[in-house]
């Protein structure tokens, strides 16, 4: 399908009620994590400059508004793509899991360490120990990876399974990264 | 967004912060997260031997809103028997802390804390009823 077609296919079905559409169609990857990043980004730059307001510059208000928001979604696909974290989650959501807000749970302990770790910043960050800082950024970072790793793991085998030990334990992964995340924001 | 007077005033000068003795029999702890943002919440309560409780404390990493919501948790705990505490709802801090839509999940996380403090405190108490009860018998 011409690129251009898919983006009107993409309006007509986001227009019918359907829903935003399916970020693997709009760019038209196979929908699964594992991605080629570098096609991803090709597809993106295409339809971006498709729907670039200077392309509808000489259209009417409606159909520059369309742009606008085809814009804004293929930005949003794009972004949410590109991110392995995010593809994840997206990747979880699309296999009928749960989001975070239906599944609150976290790896045992975490929410006890993460409480602990936030405290520890808080104090030496009162105190002025750099040297502090730098060792719980060095050790959450650790972490990080290791969630990341698991994550990915889980993401690629979502797609041979509809398990839902896999979905569940995605879910916490994930769920886990967003304490990490945030931790990492205050070092 | 504007926030309301009540929220300012919860988060810059928080009531009740600090820790209480997570060894402490009397003492229920509960911790909770709202993975969605990545907050954490610690709400402590201190309990007399009436199941009152008499204290109250809440350690809270997170936004404005979740900061104002367990300070006014920790308000509305003390004084109150464990029970009672447990008919609080997070409606009822939306209303009196006036809290925008996008925020509500900070009241079902301070919600969520007071549960889970009761919670640890009853477990508690049920455990050092049960050696008790296995003497007598």
């Amino acid at each position: 399908m011409a690129a251009e077609s898919r983006l009107t296919a993409q309006r007509q079905h986001a227009d019918s009620g359907a829903g935003a559409g399916d970020y693997f169609e709009l760019f038209e990857l196979p929908a699964r994590f594992d991605i080629d990043i570098a096609l991803l980004r090709r597809r993106f730059l295409e339809l971006s400059r498709q729907c670039h307001p200077d392309a509808v510059a000489m259209e009417d208000a409606a159909a520059q508004a369309a742009a606008l928001a085809t814009s804004a979604r293929v930005n949003e696909a794009y972004e949410t793509l590109c991110d392995p974290v995010r593809r994840a989650e997206y990747v979880l959501r699309r296999a009928g899991g749960k989001s975070a807000a239906e599944d609150k749970r976290v790896p045992p302990e975490l929410l006890n360490q993460t409480l602990m770790l936030r405290e520890e910043i808080e104090e030496a960050k009162s105190a002025g120990d750099q040297a502090a800082l730098t060792a719980i950024r060095k050790s959450v970072l650790q972490q990080k990876g290791d969630i990341e790793g698991r994550i990915t793991e889980l993401a690629r085998r979502l797609a041979g399974q509809a398990d839902d030990s896999v979905r569940d334990e995605l879910r916490l992964q994930l769920n886990a990264m967003k304490y990490v995340g945030n931790l990492l924001a205050q070092l | 967004m504007a926030y309301s007077n009540k929220i300012i005033d919860h988060y810059n000068h928080p009531r009740n912060v600090g820790s209480l003795d997570k060894k402490d029999p009397k003492v229920g702890t509960g911790i909770v997260g709202a993975p969605e943002c990545g907050d954490v919440m610690k709400l402590q309560i201190l309990c007399d031997d009436n199941d009152n409780i008499v204290d109250a404390k809440f350690k809270t990493f997170g936004c404005g809103s979740a900061i104002a919501s367990s300070s006014l948790a920790t308000e509305w705990l003390k004084g109150k028997s464990v029970d009672d505490a447990l008919q609080i709802k997070n409606t009822d801090i939306v209303k009196e802390l006036a809290l925008p839509p996008v925020k509500i999940h900070c009241s079902v996380l301070a919600e969520d804390a007071i549960r889970a403090a009761i919670n640890d405190y009853k477990k508690k108490r049920a455990a050092e009823e049960q050696p008790a009860d296995a003497a007598v018998k």
